[in-house]
């Protein structure tokens, strides 16, 4: 019995989880890439034995993967009036770094994907690490945040579909909210994140999506750099452009913070239980870690909380986790309030689990997620 | 740097929490703090005992920290502690001195604090003296004129430009004191340094003899203007600690040598060099250079002010 990886080959996620394996005593996997797949070179049957195992890793930062599920999903982001850009325009898009892509319609591809794959999957009668389908539930935040909160787990209170600006303000106004957080809802990494307030006077928009105009084209580009926009035209312009693609719209809770900024907390969820927790701490509202932030002090946090109220923390991302039986592995977002009381769960991640040592050399997940699968499926030394 | 600690001193008195138990058993020589905490009793309960208590017309001070729990401090103004305070202010004789959100970062972030428009306290107390607020979103000072304030402060991460307007259209004849943290513009300030213009013309208040212009992210361009403004010559103390001045405004302050009159200048927080230390020590006054930092790069943008978040 052997591991396969579906992923892209030249990404770290899949380097680390082949040095992982190694150092658990078992063989390398066999990548299949997302390339291959997407491109119609190759079928799982035409490589994979039945019964294998699988991990399908992250499509992400590889420009002709995201072109070609941009492609994938052209005639269903068509279909459905969203934003999109037929598959021959797709294929022949040039890099251009840190643009968000129609997100809507990357999506849709991903998905077309994810289904192919769980059909010829259950074909083979496959072992998947996290299956295709819970994969596609995870990168469709609205809904992902209802099955959570159905769960019983504090979670930000939602403001229901918004599809652009002026009904954001309605919205807000009913739900008596001054700052929202609205989120791409099929994004990841921050991508497309906004913290809007509104002020007694006008609105500020925070966020690390840069705003540009380009033959009358409105364009969004995810920066490493947090910007704050006070002009409304812009405003506006941002929010239409993201509520077109989908979003989540939430109410912004204050974090709690310590002297060296506001955080919130990483918690790696593997079969069920909670393993790894990253307290991302920084300057403004987007904690991500490539976001100029770091890592808290988890230990003196923990101090701060005591065993009980960190027990309770832990239990709500196992709890959030449930909502997902079939992700072996989840990155749950979590909030605490100033007074660390009550835990908010802001997003589950399925792929949340790249979370690196502090030498960045060795990924601190894989090694709950090999152990627990190999016990699981007996995978052969 | 963001407020982590409540104040322990205010209008020349330690302050102390308010206990329902034991009531205003010190109130000659303590100011009281009112508040609702994570686990204690309801604001509303901590202020019944409080206007109820039998020495409650001796307090001549009062600091109101969490008018709700910080579990909903986001969100929710003092409208409720304004009405309160104003319905009993006939219980207050003697009050004098106010302070509307002693809250640290742990209970409300700054920027998060939740204001209203405090207008009917300056009519409810026609002795009040001194006034000190925190938070900005949604304060409104409203058409003041007031007769007894000598004290004016609102601390914020940033400032609205709404209540600096109503400042500047202020009748406040006694006013010795102002000052304001105008915060980052990442945070509120959405004014601009203009908007200043009338209180630097120094018209507004002939017994201005404190001017506070903290916290501010312009505070070079702040600094040169200053210089040639004349409110200078009436003050005794120029404060313009906690914000992002350089070798740029220092220089320009080194011009305050020949003001006579000036006694103090605080720059508290800032990211002056050496040298340029050296040469504002040499001031003919006192000079606060206490707290220098070190910008993160190079670029003016890399310099933080203390309070905004």
């Amino acid at each position: 019995m052997s591991l396969w990886i579906i992923g892209n080959p030249e990404h770290r996620r899949v380097q680390l989880f082949q040095n992982a394996l190694q150092q658990a005593g078992l063989p390398a996997a066999q990548v299949l890439s997302y390339q291959d797949l997407l491109s119609g070179r190759y079928e799982l049957q035409d490589l994979i034995s039945p019964k294998s195992c699988l991990r399908i890793e992250s499509p992400g930062e590889n420009f002709r993967v995201e072109q070609l599920l941009l492609a994938w999903g052209a005639a269903a982001a068509e279909a459905e009036n969203a934003p999109f850009i037929s598959r021959a325009a797709a294929l022949s898009l040039s890099p251009d770094r840190g643009r968000i892509l129609y997100p809507r319609q990357w999506y849709l591809g991903f998905c077309a994907l994810l289904q192919q794959l769980h059909a010829q999957g259950s074909a083979l009668d496959l072992r998947w690490m996290s299956t295709p389908p819970s994969i596609a539930e995870l990168f469709d935040k609205p809904a992902a945040q209802a099955k959570i909160a159905a769960q019983g787990v504090a979670v930000p209170e939602s403001l229901g579909l918004v599809r652009n600006f002026a009904e954001l303000e309605q919205r807000m106004r009913e739900h008596n909210c001054q700052r929202v957080f609205v989120k791409l809802a099929h994004g990841s990494s921050a991508s497309g994140v906004v913290a809007l307030h509104r002020g007694s006077q006008h609105f500020s928009a925070t966020t690390s999506v840069e705003l540009a105009r380009s033959a009358g084209q409105t364009r969004l580009y995810n920066s490493l750099k947090i910007r704050c926009y006070q002009d409304l035209a812009e405003i506006k312009t941002l929010i239409d452009a993201l509520c077109a693609e989908g979003v989540q719209v939430e109410r912004w809770l204050p974090k709690a913070r310590t002297t060296a900024g506001e955080f919130d907390l990483r918690v790696l969820v593997v079969a069920g239980k909670a393993r790894l927790q990253v307290m991302r701490q920084g300057r403004s509202p987007m904690t991500n870690l490539h976001l100029g932030n770091q890592r808290g002090d988890l230990h003196a946090l923990q101090q701060r909380m005591g065993a009980e109220r960190w027990q309770i923390l832990l239990n709500s991302a196992e709890t959030a986790a449930r909502a997902f039986p079939q992700a072996w592995h989840l990155g749950l977002d979590i909030l605490l309030k100033p007074g660390l009381r009550q835990p908010y769960l802001l997003e589950a991640n399925a792929f949340g689990d790249f979370l690196l040592d502090s030498e960045r050399r060795r990924c601190l997940s894989y090694q709950f997620e090999i152990k627990d699968f190999f016990t699981k499926n007996f995978l052969k030394k | 740097m963001t407020i982590e600690y409540h104040l322990e001193h205010f209008a020349g008195k330690p302050v102390e929490l308010f206990d329902i138990e034991t009531g205003l058993s010190n109130v000659e020589s303590v100011c009281y703090r009112l508040t609702e905490d994570y686990d204690g009793p309801g604001f509303d309960k901590v202020f019944q005992a409080f206007i109820n208590d039998p020495k409650v017309s001796e307090v001549s001070s009062l600091v109101i920290g969490m008018w709700v729990s910080p579990e909903n401090a986001y969100e929710n103004g003092p409208e409720k502690v304004i009405a309160a305070l104003v319905e009993a202010s006939d219980k207050l004789p003697k009050l004098r001195a106010l302070f509307l959100g002693d809250i640290t970062y742990e209970e409300n972030e700054i920027s998060w604090i939740y204001q209203c428009d405090i207008s009917p306290l300056f009519t409810a107390f026609p002795k009040l003296e001194m006034l000190r607020t925190r938070g900005s979103d949604n304060l409104s000072l409203g058409h003041l004129e007031h007769v007894n304030l000598h004290h004016l402060a609102l601390e914020s991460g940033g400032l609205d430009e709404k209540p600096i307007r109503q400042i500047c259209q202020a009748v406040l004849p006694n006013l010795q004191h102002l000052e304001l943290w105008l915060g980052s513009e990442y945070y509120g300030w959405n004014g601009n340094l203009d908007d200043l213009e009338p209180i630097l013309h120094g018209d507004l208040f002939p017994k201005l003899r404190y001017l506070g212009l903290r916290d501010c992210e312009k505070a070079d361009e702040l600094a040169q203007r200053l210089i040639k403004s004349p409110i200078i010559e009436q003050l005794e103390v120029l404060d313009l600690s906690l914000g992002n001045l350089g070798d740029k405004g220092g220089a320009a302050l080194l011009q305050l040598a020949s003001h006579k009159r000036l006694r103090q200048l605080n720059l508290e927080y800032h990211y002056l060099s050496n040298e340029m230390m050296e040469k504002l020590a040499a001031l003919p006054f006192e000079v606060n250079l206490d707290e220098q930092q070190e910008p993160d790069g190079d670029e003016p943008e890399d310099r933080y002010i203390a309070v905004s978040e």
